[in-house]
């Protein structure tokens, strides 16, 4: 897919987020519009190697939202490549729904339970390790939310992936600044965290995780193939990244727009 | 052979036939797991002092299909970890078996950061997970053969006191219990170290012509033979070093209550800390859990 075509999908990724919320009354939608370009990227751009008609394709790679309250992007990424049909975003977070609230692994294409904060990065790093010891050549791919960055687990998973050189490891740090109720750097600040990584035995580099170039310079093939050592992309996104009245609010975590606001942020992601 | 040797032992029979098997501590020694190390380094890894770490990657390790052996002091492996035990090993429903060395008061004296007395409270409440308390090493071994068949997610509450065994090589430990003891007058029902106290309270009562039955619990959980288990008795006691609040004695009375049966007495510690050294003979002592203050209880009881 070339970028602008890319640029098209995000947009009609967080459209489909947003209906899905808007059916449900229910949902995190500034969350799941921070990664969402990023979301774009693995899954379309090819860089995670996955088969949509073949979720549990023995050498596939795995991707863990490890923020898993963001999961509206991933499910609508999921629904659209066709890992589940498109109709089940229509009961997302009802009854007794395929589609919870935060991501389980009976979805086609979901590998880990996300959504308490914390668990994805030691989880991924359990499976890459396990990986690096059978000599299978997957990655694994974590996408992590600045706020939780907060949780003394992912140092402790940082660490233990730095000190064994879990280069087949790749997370992605959707650094949009916001937690639930303030900026992150209000409540306990996670910066300089790029060198946070780095001190725990990462290649670590921040990116602007809105431009499609920058990100998939970071995740080139031939940079994936060389790595010695785990790789952390801290992405510098926009909560609510696409809805004007949303972006970079403390106001906009999981609140749901109403009336006028539903029409205008459906007209800007048309 | 003590209980931790007999852990190590097993789960080496075990690796030497399975590759897939990894072991993994929290930094916790042990003269066999060094063993363990030098004859597969790739298999054996020492996680660092970071339990919540350690059950998250237990769980990919076992979701990227390994079956996997974490070991660590049970007060800590328990408790610091539990949501990641709950949702990335339980949740997932992985082959992870957690051997908490020092259950209930086996570090008494170290102070309440080393009693383990509410750990089988906190695996009772999950869902796929198997508890085993095993009373002796052989059954130890029995356990952890029983856990890796399994398949699914473990804990095992490890002992460290010097016994001298009573269940055999080859015993069948399947139901989770064996009867020691028959007698009709009542039914003691034990698990881990202090059914030897159980034992010797038998012995007491027997010399006045009192005899209970003494049933040995090795796997609190799943377990569905409370009825056999209780028999005939006309008074059900219960026994174990854990807070009395919610642990094996609880899953009797939910059984009595549901079920209908004898009046039941459970034994344990009181819901309380116990600050300052609670050396095992002591805290036995203060709460009425040696044989002789157990027998008094049951004869008295009887007699009422």
């Amino acid at each position: 897919m070339l970028v602008n075509d890319l640029r098209d999908k995000a947009k009609q990724i967080r459209r489909i987020s947003l209906e899905t919320a808007l059916k449900a009354k229910k949902g995190h939608v500034p969350p799941a519009f921070s990664w969402a370009d990023i979301g774009v990227a693995l899954y379309y751009g090819g860089i995670l190697r996955v088969r949509p008609n073949e979720p549990k394709w023995p050498e596939r790679d795995q991707f863990i939202l490890s923020k898993g309250h963001a999961c509206l992007t991933l499910y609508a990424i999921l629904a659209d490549l066709g890992f589940f049909p498109k109709s089940e975003l229509d009961t997302f977070a009802t009854g007794n729904a395929m589609l919870a609230g935060h991501p389980e692994p009976h979805i086609p294409g979901v590998d880990a339970i996300s959504g308490s904060l914390g668990h994805g990065l030691g989880f991924a790093a359990g499976m890459a390790m396990a990986a690096k010891i059978d000599g299978r050549p997957q990655r694994f791919f974590t996408v992590l939310g600045d706020g939780e960055c907060q949780e003394g687990s992912i140092w402790e998973a940082a660490m233990f992936a730095g000190q064994h050189k879990l280069s087949n490891m790749i997370a992605i740090l959707d650094n949009n600044k916001l937690s639930a109720t303030d900026f992150v750097k209000n409540i306990v600040s996670i910066e300089p965290v790029v060198d946070h990584f780095r001190d725990c035995g990462w290649e670590a580099e921040r990116i602007d995780g809105h431009d499609f170039d920058k990100i998939f310079a970071a995740l080139s093939p031939t940079r994936l193939d060389k790595l010695q050592k785990p790789l952390m992309i801290v992405a510098d996104t926009i909560k609510g990244r696409g809805v004007d009245f949303m972006e970079n609010s403390p106001q906009w975590h999981h609140q749901m727009p109403k009336g006028e606001q539903i029409d205008r942020a459906l007209a800007q992601l048309s | 052979m003590d209980f931790r040797d007999s852990v190590f032992d097993a789960i080496i029979d075990i690796m030497k036939v399975d590759p897939s098997v990894i072991g993994l501590t929290n930094d916790m020694g042990a003269m066999r797991l060094d063993q363990m190390r030098k004859d597969w380094p790739e298999r054996v890894i020492n996680i660092g002092i970071a339990e919540q770490n350690m059950m998250s990657v237990m769980g990919g390790l076992a979701r990227a299909g390994k079956v996997v052996f974490g070991f660590g002091i049970g007060a800590h492996v328990a408790t610091r970890g539990w949501e990641q035990i709950k949702l990335d090993i339980c949740g997932l429903n992985l082959p992870v078996t957690l051997v908490g060395v020092g259950g209930g008061l086996a570090y008494g004296n170290d102070g309440i950061t080393h009693h383990a007395t509410e750990d089988v409270a906190l695996m009772l409440t999950l869902p796929n997970m198997a508890i085993y308390n095993p009373c002796d090493p052989q059954c130890t071994m029995l356990s952890i053969q029983h856990a890796y068949k399994r398949r699914g997610p473990a804990y095992l509450r490890l002992d460290k006191e010097q016994v001298k065994e009573i269940y055999v090589p080859r015993q069948d430990v399947s139901k989770g219990y064996v009867i020691f003891r028959e007698g009709g007058d009542a039914t003691l029902i034990s698990t881990g170290v202090i059914t030897y106290k159980a034992l010797e309270a038998a012995d007491l009562l027997a010399t006045e012509g009192i005899n209970i039955r003494v049933a040995d619990i090795s796997r609190i959980k799943p377990f569905d033979s409370w009825k056999e288990v209780i028999g005939k008795g006309k008074r059900v006691y219960t026994l174990e070093e854990h807070n009395i609040t919610n642990a094996m004695g609880s899953q009797v009375a939910v059984h009595l209550a549901t079920h209908g049966g004898p009046p039941l007495t459970m034994l344990g510690l009181p819901d309380q800390f116990l600050e300052g050294s609670a050396a095992r003979p002591w805290a036995h002592e203060k709460f009425g859990l040696t044989p002789t203050a157990i027998a008094a209880r049951i004869k008295k009881d009887l007699k009422a």
